[in-house]
């Protein structure tokens, strides 16, 4: 076996036990593991000596990934950059352009000598929407205002407290989980938000500000990589998991107008990063809540644009909402309480669209979002 | 007869028993969640058409409780029976992976060449189970995702891996 394959094989080995070590939640053992690899790859890489491809661009792009798991962004595109300015298969420069596109988020995700207290984090914002230190406006304020209600569900389920359909919180809940946002940094679009810091003492135990971020950043990077049933162990209450889940597809790219949303926070002098660049149509669609009648799989699949203009959480116990459709017909949908109260009633009077599943004259709701068409 | 348990003895060349292993372990708690025994067999289809029996080592409680995430395990799982069927049916001895995004991609080949010359790339993916249309579906996603590289040399193959009956698809682009 020639050098560059046996330091590759080792590299790729010791990646995935890094991985197996992240994934465990070790983070500090993962690094380790991941600054080995790296170095295994670059070792690799020195044995060519030649740029023979598909193997060159192949070995870059490899170690180009492994530089960003260590969180050496410039490296990562050094590497990538190397690559692409040769003679790369199609396939592969469009993987290193993805790489390069990551390099290009994790720039924003950094801080820039902007400090962060434990009870800060920082929401960055990349795509289409986004110019240089300007974004449309309900892009950012729709994540902030979701980031707002995933603190306040972390403290509510920490807390111990029943999961609570309608109605505001506990005074205690809402003054620990106010939420200020700074002033804006062209990054391409960041802000700081700050989480009040608890002034009274939450009946036991009581949680702190810096816990509840961390507890919203390790779920999120459990969002980012789509380890949904690992979220459903951390969050045992169904009913907290459910809304989890919606609030998190609120807050992921659409893809399109955002294609990455990252938020940063530092920790023992170092920056702790985690972007989301799957769009939000790519989470699980969350079952229809517990309190509402089951859903036969006959049943038909419908999606409806309009405006929503009427909602009504008391009749005949059922939380229904009217959407008035381009033609002037209505549409009485079912909706989760669960959903009324977090998803559905801030968009009161405005156009949405709508994913539902109709049985028989009603439609029940799956998800709802603010229709920018 | 393809035996899972070959994946930990070191009976892929570039791939660690130990990785081998853990690919074996996954594969093993998806064929038992599925309520296989030993010797059921596996379906080959698509490229290839074939059937195999398959063996592995029975999982304890342990290895039951570390896969208890389906996705996960069925990720890993359907590398393991890939990586068989790539040495019975494509013939090429060699899995390699390289570093994308947050996992890995593969490669096969043979044993003369150093580094991804005259490697073909391999596409793996896993359903813990479902019907035609959704391997299908998964095919088709594959597939798409390897569009580039239509008007090149580069050779593909997609493996798609079902464990509920069990089938493995294969497809060539």
């Amino acid at each position: 076996m020639s050098a560059l394959d046996k330091f590759h094989d080792e590299a790729m080995e010791v990646a995935f036990f890094a991985d197996q070590e992240r994934r465990r939640g070790n983070r500090e053992r993962a690094a380790e593991l991941f600054e080995q690899a790296l170095e295994l790859e670059l070792k690799a890489l020195d044995e060519i000596t030649e740029p023979v491809e598909p193997t060159y661009s192949i070995l870059h792009r490899s170690a180009g990934w492994l530089a960003l798991d260590c969180n050496r962004p410039r490296l990562a595109e050094q590497l990538a950059g190397k690559a692409l300015a040769g003679d790369p298969h199609p396939k592969i420069a469009e993987e290193l352009r993805d790489l390069l596109e990551q390099v290009n988020f994790r720039r924003h995700l950094e801080l820039r000598g902007i400090t962060l207290e434990e009870n800060e984090i920082q929401l960055s914002l990349s795509g289409q929407s986004v110019g240089l230190g300007i974004v449309r406006s309900n892009e950012l304020f729709e994540r902030v205002d979701n980031s707002a209600r995933v603190f306040r569900r972390i403290i509510e389920w920490q807390s111990n407290r029943p999961f609570k359909k309608r109605g505001r919180p506990g005074k205690d809940i809402e003054e620990n989980s106010q939420l200020f946002v700074s002033t804006a940094r062209a990054a391409s679009f960041a802000v700081t938000l700050k989480l009040g810091r608890p002034t009274g003492q939450l009946s036991p135990p009581r949680i702190l500000s810096i816990d509840v971020i961390d507890e919203f950043m390790d779920l999120m990077e459990m969002v980012s990589q789509s380890r949904i049933s690992e979220i459903k162990e951390r969050i045992l209450n169904p009913a907290y998991f459910q809304d989890f889940i919606r609030l998190s597809q609120k807050i992921a790219p659409d893809g399109e107008r955002i294609s990455q949303v990252g938020f940063t926070v530092l920790r023992g002098g170092k920056e702790r990063f985690v972007g989301v660049t799957t769009p939000a149509s790519k989470f699980p669609i969350m079952p229809a809540a517990g309190d509402l009648r089951s859903v036969k799989n006959e049943n038909e699949p419908v999606e409806l644009r309009g405006v929503l203009c009427y909602a009504d959480a008391t009749s005949g116990g059922r939380n229904e909402i009217k959407v008035i459709d381009n033609r002037q017909k209505e549409h009485i949908i079912e909706v989760s309480e669960s959903m009324m109260n977090e998803i559905v009633r801030p968009m009161w009077n405005s156009r949405v669209r709508i994913q539902g599943i109709r049985t028989g004259s009603r439609i029940i709701l799956e998800d709802i979002w603010l229709d920018e068409d | 007869m393809l035996n899972l348990d070959d994946l930990g003895k070191g009976n892929v060349p570039r791939i660690s028993s130990k990785v081998g292993a853990f690919w074996a372990e996954a594969g093993s708690v998806c064929l038992e969640s599925q309520g296989h025994t030993q010797g059921v067999r596996l379906t080959v289809q698509g490229y290839y058409n074939n059937s195999y029996a398959l063996a592995w080592s029975s999982i304890t409680e342990q290895s039951r409780q570390f896969w208890d995430d389906p996705e996960y395990a069925t990720e890993h799982g359907a590398v393991g029976i890939a990586v068989l069927i790539a040495k019975e049916e494509i013939g090429y001895e060699i899995i390699r992976q390289s570093r994308k995004g947050t996992g890995f991609d593969y490669w096969m080949g043979t044993a003369s060449e150093e580094g991804f010359v005259n490697k073909a790339g391999l596409e793996i993916s896993g359903i813990r189970e479902g019907d035609n249309s959704s391997i299908k579906a998964r095919v088709r996603q594959k597939l798409q995702q390897t569009d580039q590289s239509d008007h090149t040399q580069l050779e593909l193959y997609v493996i798609v891996v079902e464990f509920g009956r069990p089938l493995a698809e294969v497809q060539k682009k």
